[in-house]
């Protein structure tokens, strides 16, 4: 029976991709099975970008509540010249519980192992090695700039233009300003076969937003082809969650170590291109962006350096002979059946 | 188990008054958005009818009962238990209640729970039994209606399967299955006749499982304040579904009467979409050019 599971799931990527496999499945397709009304949701309020446009599907994402409640409760109330009372931001307080409540126990893993949009960027990331294209990554200088853009997202998209909206400041479309443009409205509708959202509007606003989201879906898609996750590192939602992070306790935790400096095979292994995970350790190489997808450890070829940890719990470690099986099957990058050689010492070797 | 019935709790309060999401936006639901004007005189059908009036507010829905000499109606909050989550959370709204005509009128307030509510009306006419039916949703926190669809309410019915999720609507073009139900057993066979406020007659049959599938006709005329309306103004219409059973020397009719929104494509345009997400692909093919990263990687192997 062990000899069996450990055929199914020989390495946590494996387990990961099954996960995601299934997630895929219950949050696009899920309504035959949790229910086909909102009060039979899993949460209403998932960590992850699960939309509600899909007719079929078993969720909705956090922003969702969020821009709604700011857009028709809090704008709509001070629109009115109604206070800003208890009974208005309560909704919001406990849209933000009801999220917690699942947030806390997994953490961001809802980015790497459950986001439905997260799994078809890694899915189409993998066809891309199929087709043998070349792999680009985001240097230092490059992901500098496009971390703030999720923050800005947030700010501007989730936040402040629902409640403009709200207001009666912005054009009603802009209530919900992110889901107007969110390419997994786009992928999830387009899996159930239906067009409706990859359809435009044909005027006014709706055409604008129509445009920059379908042109950011076909930039997403093409692009992952080559480069891991481009959505995921401007995504709001990615920003959302990294603002609980700290507050959760799945974690992942980095030990200082010497060899570290001449290797650096975790920061390739990362699909977020976060050289934190290399050059610090501790709290800072915890990244916001961080994903928790568990490719640092799992390439790390040192004992015990990077590990994921519940509480006192360690989940998985890094450890040489994991290095070795993994390394065989799969190159840090993502390259299937390559063979990169790593020595004690951290130098390359090829076989 | 604790934390399930916290979530749910959590979840339900969530989405309480004014939050409960759908794939149509930030439109109101069916049930709210602003009605045709059914209390003008009139008539778009004979059939029996509950619609409700522009007298309607947020949490006050005003209906009329026409076409049918009945003294009262009756409500049915959505109630029972449904699946996980929810059976955790809201146990039921109300009770199912009469309500009494005054001139074919009633008003409906929803408790602090449920969010559909059922709303039938019956008489007997010369040994005819009618029944008239049509369902109100409310932003409240409350149980899936599936309970309260299933449960049987007179004779003869016909019981949508489902109701149109949160913020949705019947739409020009879509199938919607309906079943027809005599006496609680699914009448295989049965015949529903659709009638449009704009004058299309279809008709559809029952499979075995007494279940018709629907198809809302594409009858709207094209709006003359511009194809972009927005949520607040969308075009409706009215439609009534009609279905008759013969049992023991008596006569059953029994409706039901909802509305139906323009085609969803109707302001869309799938061509100029896919021009977009070709622009977006192309603008994203200077990351596949070769940088030779590959190159090394498969000289490595
Ligand atoms: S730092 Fe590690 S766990 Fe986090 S996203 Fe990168 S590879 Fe995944
Ligand atoms: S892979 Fe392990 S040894 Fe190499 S840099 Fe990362 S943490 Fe250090």
């Amino acid at each position: 029976m062990r000899e069996i599971l450990s055929r199914i799931v020989p390495t946590l990527g494996r387990m990961r991709l099954l996960v995601q496999l299934f997630m895929l499945w219950l949050l696009v397709y899920g309504s035959s099975v949790v229910g086909y009304y909102a009060a039979e949701k899993i949460s209403g309020t998932l960590p992850a970008l699960s939309c509600a446009y899909d007719k079929r599907d078993g969720d909705y994402c956090v922003l969702i509540p969020t821009q709604h409640i700011l857009h028709h409760r809090i704008g709509e109330a001070i629109a009115q010249g109604q206070e800003v009372a208890l009974k208005m931001l309560l909704p919001l307080g406990f849209t933000v519980l009801s999220f917690f409540v699942f947030f806390v126990l997994l953490n961001k893993m809802f980015c790497g192992w459950i986001c439905p949009l997260g799994t078809l960027q890694e899915l189409v990331y993998r066809l891309g090695r199929l087709f043998r294209l070349d792999t680009r990554r985001l240097e230092e200088r490059h992901t500098a700039k496009a971390r703030p853009v999720k923050w800005l997202l947030l700010v501007l998209l989730v936040l402040a233009l629902p409640l403009a909206a709200g207001l009666g400041v912005t054009p009603h479309e802009t209530g919900d300003a992110f889901c107007q443009v969110c390419p997994s409205r786009l992928a999830t509708t387009l899996l159930t076969g239906d067009a409706e959202q990859a359809a435009i509007h044909t005027g006014g606003l709706g055409f604008a937003f129509g445009a920059v989201a379908n042109t950011l879906f076909g930039f997403v898609l093409v692009g992952a082809l080559a480069l891991r996750q481009p959505f995921c590192r401007i995504c709001p939602l990615l920003a959302f969650n990294a603002f609980f992070q700290r507050t959760s306790p799945m974690r992942l935790v980095k030990q200082q170590h010497d060899r570290c400096a001449k290797c650096g095979i975790c920061h390739e292994a990362c699909p977020m291109d976060i050289h934190e995970i290399w050059q610090s350790h501790g709290r800072g190489a915890f990244h916001e962006d961080c994903t928790l997808c568990g490719r640092c450890a799992e390439f790390c070829p040192d004992d015990g350096v990077i590990s994921i940890k519940l509480g006192p719990l360690t989940l998985f470690r890094s450890a040489r002979e994991y290095y070795k099986r993994r390394i065989r099957r799969e190159s840090p990058h993502g390259e299937m059946k390559t063979i990169v050689w790593h020595d004690r010492k951290g130098r390359k070797d090829h076989v | 188990m604790v934390a399930r019935v916290m979530l749910a709790g959590c979840m339900l309060l969530a989405v309480a008054d004014g939050v409960a999401y759908g794939g149509e936006g930030h439109g109101q639901h069916a049930g709210q958005t602003h009605q045709p004007a059914a209390d003008v005189a009139q008539p778009w059908t004979t059939y029996p009818l509950i619609e409700e009036t522009s007298a309607s507010m947020r949490n006050r829905a005003v209906f009329d009962v026409r076409n049918l000499p009945a003294l009262s109606v009756q409500v049915y909050p959505p109630t029972g238990q449904g699946k996980f989550p929810e059976r955790f959370a809201v146990q039921g709204g109300d009770a199912p209640y009469e309500s009494l005509l005054q001139n074919g009128r009633f008003a409906l307030t929803p408790g602090r729970k449920g969010n559909y509510h059922w709303i039938t009306a019956r008489a007997e006419v010369d040994g005819e039994v009618r029944v008239a039916s049509s369902v109100r949703y409310f932003s409240n926190p409350g149980p899936a209606p599936t309970a309260m669809l299933a449960q049987p309410k007179h004779e003869l019915e016909i019981v949508p399967m489902p109701l149109p999720r949160e913020h949705w609507h019947y739409r020009e073009g879509e199938s919607w299955k309906f079943l027809v139900r005599f006496q609680g057993s699914p009448q295989a066979g049965a015949t529903l006749r659709l009638i449009t406020e704009q004058g299309s007659r279809v008709q559809f049959v029952a499979d075995r499982n007494g279940v018709a599938e629907v198809t809302i006709p594409q009858d709207l005329p094209l709006p003359t304040g511009g194809a972009n309306a927005g949520h607040h103004t969308r075009q409706k219409a009215r439609f009534v579904l009609v279905t008759s059973h013969d049992k023991a020397q008596k006569h059953y009719v029994t409706t039901f009467n909802y509305h139906y929104i323009p085609s969803a494509m109707r302001d869309r345009s799938l061509m100029a979409g896919t021009i977009f997400m070709l622009l977006g692909g192309l603008l994203a093919t200077p990351l596949l050019r070769r940088t030779g990263r590959g190159k090394k990687e498969k000289l490595n192997a």
